[in-house]
């Protein structure tokens, strides 16, 4: 019972978060430099009705609070979307591919060249900002060994070289996380333990400093997709992936030019939605990594049962 | 002659190599331990007691010497070899927290060794963990519980039914008892001296706690900076102890000398223990010796036999 009123007191919270992200970006547009406010100012309305203005436009009373009239069709928002999600989860999921094995492996051997070679490889790999690695790859497989597409997105070879480029980047810090985190659950008293009961080592690294040393690395990078996200506007636009970023683009730069349609569509629920985007994605990933530690961890499902 | 003792560790000497220093941990220590019989293991803090009772039962691999268990030398074992080896000799640490895997339940705990060694059936192994519970003094509803919902004391019981779990016919404890309240201690004392009766367990018992050593121990080995100074059954050692170490160590609460130059002999020891980095020439012990002499920060004093089971290592005994 009690585990239903936290969560009905999380999703409370979660709808807050979300009607804030509704609610920000749509009164600083009106606010903003060429949004309606000045416009309204012009016409001689007075603040007081302008800020009642301002509100109507976050709960237009016609229509719900979740409710975005986009100009743009939904079929492309939600193609846009996808194509920018799946970038952007396909390179978590590699890196995380390379970042476990190499990580563990760096924490557990001793002594050897590993140990030098692959933090210097792991700082680099945080160090280069992700556009350059972008660019030493589009060099490297599409022009001195050109068999991967530059940019484009018209066969599923053209998200090769976007998602390892994000991939790459993250590669890194993951890799540089799980290293710390297996070496220090390798310091624990339990593993010591556990080979004085005679647990074979690859079970000792696999069961029991694999298993947590992953659950930690997974709560730390979890919430910090909103990072992630903002990486791959970057390179969607780098290698021109039609994804959010085009969308984007495409909506919020014409905000307040008064372009004709056609040119930028003038579409100032497009940035609200993005916004609620993120902030949904970023709520959704610490809902995850609760259950997660609840389903993983006994200590915090008794603790707070 | 080594076939006579269970454990009989001889010359051992473990360095640990930092990036720039070398750590002397364990220098050439010989004790032996017969089948049913208790070593205990005092010295101050970084003597070394924790790495010679590793090396003692191979979680540690000395640099030199032999560790031979039943005639065998662990030393030379392969890793295969030596998992196969656990199961005679387990190990209680200090810290029941941190040594219990805290995602496993009690029960799960308990079993792990089994499993690990897979003995029994299914249902053998069961019936085991209930009866391993039940001898250490904890009530078989806590098999479902989690580590971290039990005391220190009743993890201490768990981290004791676990080290039985395999029938092992060594047990190394160490400082069992120093992560507990006092009366909690007395507890898992009892509960040590118990086991120690009914099985004819062996055990190599490391502790600050003196008292705790004096009562589980048929011997006790004196370590100072990786060196056993003494070692002697616990009746000779306490009532005659022959190192000067040894009698700072037990001596100075209890009986305190007519003569002043004999009192003057035994206040407590005057500053630290030298760091392990920079081992003193000579006898360890010379910096701090109350009798040292010119010969003592010259040469080592080699460990003499006096008689059986006693050996001290002092230039004056
Ligand atoms: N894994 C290790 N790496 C480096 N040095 C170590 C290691 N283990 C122990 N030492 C060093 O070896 C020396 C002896 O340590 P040990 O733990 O055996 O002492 P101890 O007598 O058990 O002390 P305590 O009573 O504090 O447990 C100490 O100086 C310690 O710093
Ligand atoms: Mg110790």
């Amino acid at each position: 019972m009690d585990i239903l009123r936290r969560f009905a007191s999380r999703l409370a919270g979660m709808l807050v978060v979300l009607t804030l992200s509704i609610a920000t970006p749509t009164v600083i547009q009106f606010y903003g430099p060429g949004g309606e406010n000045s416009k309204l100012a012009s016409q001689g309305v007075s603040a007081w009705t302008r800020a009642k203005t301002a509100f109507a436009t976050v709960w237009p009373e016609e229509k719900g609070i979740l409710t975005f009239h986009l100009h743009v069709s939904t079929m492309s928002f939600v193609n846009d979307f996808f194509s920018f999600m799946g970038l952007a989860i396909g390179s978590i999921v590699i890196a995380a591919i390379v970042a476990v094995p190499v990580g563990t492996y760096a924490a557990i051997q001793q002594k050897s060249w590993f140990r030098t070679v692959l933090p210097t490889g792991f700082l680099v790999s945080q160090s280069i900002p992700t556009y350059v690695i972008g660019v030493i790859l589009i060099l490297l497989f599409s022009v001195v060994w050109p068999i991967l597409p530059p940019n484009g997105w018209n066969s599923p070879l053209c998200a090769v070289l976007p998602t390892l480029t994000l991939a790459a980047g993250n590669v890194g810090y993951m890799g540089k996380f799980v290293q710390s985190a297996v070496s220090e659950t390798m310091q624990e008293g339990y593993i010591l333990g556990a080979r004085a009961r005679g647990v074979r080592k690859w079970n000792i690294i696999l069961k029991h400093a694999m298993k947590p040393s992953i659950l930690t690395t997974i709560t730390f990078f979890a919430p910090q997709i909103a990072i992630l996200l903002n990486n791959a506007l970057t390179i969607e636009a780098m290698f021109a992936v039609p994804g959010l970023a085009k969308l984007f683009g495409e909506t919020a730069s014409a905000q307040g030019m008064g372009l004709p349609p056609g040119v930028g569509m003038q579409d100032q629920y497009m940035v609200s939605v993005v916004f609620f985007i993120f902030a949904l994605v970023v709520l959704v990933m610490n809902l995850f990594v609760d259950i997660l530690y609840r389903v993983l961890d006994p200590r915090i499902a008794r603790l707070t049962a | 002659m080594s076939a006579a003792y269970l454990l009989d560790v001889g010359n051992v000497s473990k360095v640990f190599r930092l990036q720039k220093r070398t750590v002397r941990a364990v220098h050439r220590a010989s004790l032996r331990v017969r089948e049913g019989e208790s070593v205990g293991i005092v010295g101050e803090s970084g003597s070394g007691k924790s790495t010679l009772g590793r090396c003692a039962v191979g979680l540690l691999r000395p640099d030199e010497g032999a560790v031979r268990f039943l005639g065998t030398d662990l030393t030379r074992l392969s890793n295969k070899q030596m998992r196969a080896q656990r199961r005679h000799m387990q190990v209680v640490f200090q810290n029941p927290s941190t040594a219990l895997n805290q995602r496993m339940t009690v029960g799960r705990n308990i079993l792990d060794p089994l499993l690990i060694h897979r003995v029994g059936t299914r249902m053998q192994r069961g019936v085991r963990v209930f009866e391993l519970m039940e001898q250490v003094g904890l009530s078989p509803e806590y098999a479902n519980a989690f580590p971290f919902e039990l005391s220190g004391g009743q993890q201490q019981r768990v981290m004791i039914a676990r080290a039985l779990a395999l029938d092992p016919k060594l047990l190394l404890c160490d400082e069992v008892l120093s992560a507990l309240d006092v009366s909690v201690q007395a507890q898992i004392l009892a509960l040590l001296l118990d086991l120690r009766r009914d099985r004819g367990l062996s055990m190599l018992f490391i502790s600050h706690n003196l008292p705790a050593v004096e009562v589980l121990s048929d011997v006790i080995a004196v370590m100072y900076l990786g060196e056993i100074l003494e070692m002697g059954r616990t009746e000779d050692l306490l009532a005659n102890p022959r190192h000067p170490y040894t009698r700072v160590l037990f001596d100075s609460v209890l009986d305190i000398p007519e003569s002043k130059a004999a009192r003057k002999a035994l206040r407590p020891l005057p500053g630290e223990m030298p760091s392990p980095y920079e081992i003193p020439n000579g006898c360890v012990f010379h910096t701090r010796c109350p009798v040292a002499q010119d010969v003592c920060r010259r040469e080592v004093p080699q460990a003499r036999t006096l008689d059986d089971d006693r050996q001290v290592a002092c230039h004056y005994v």
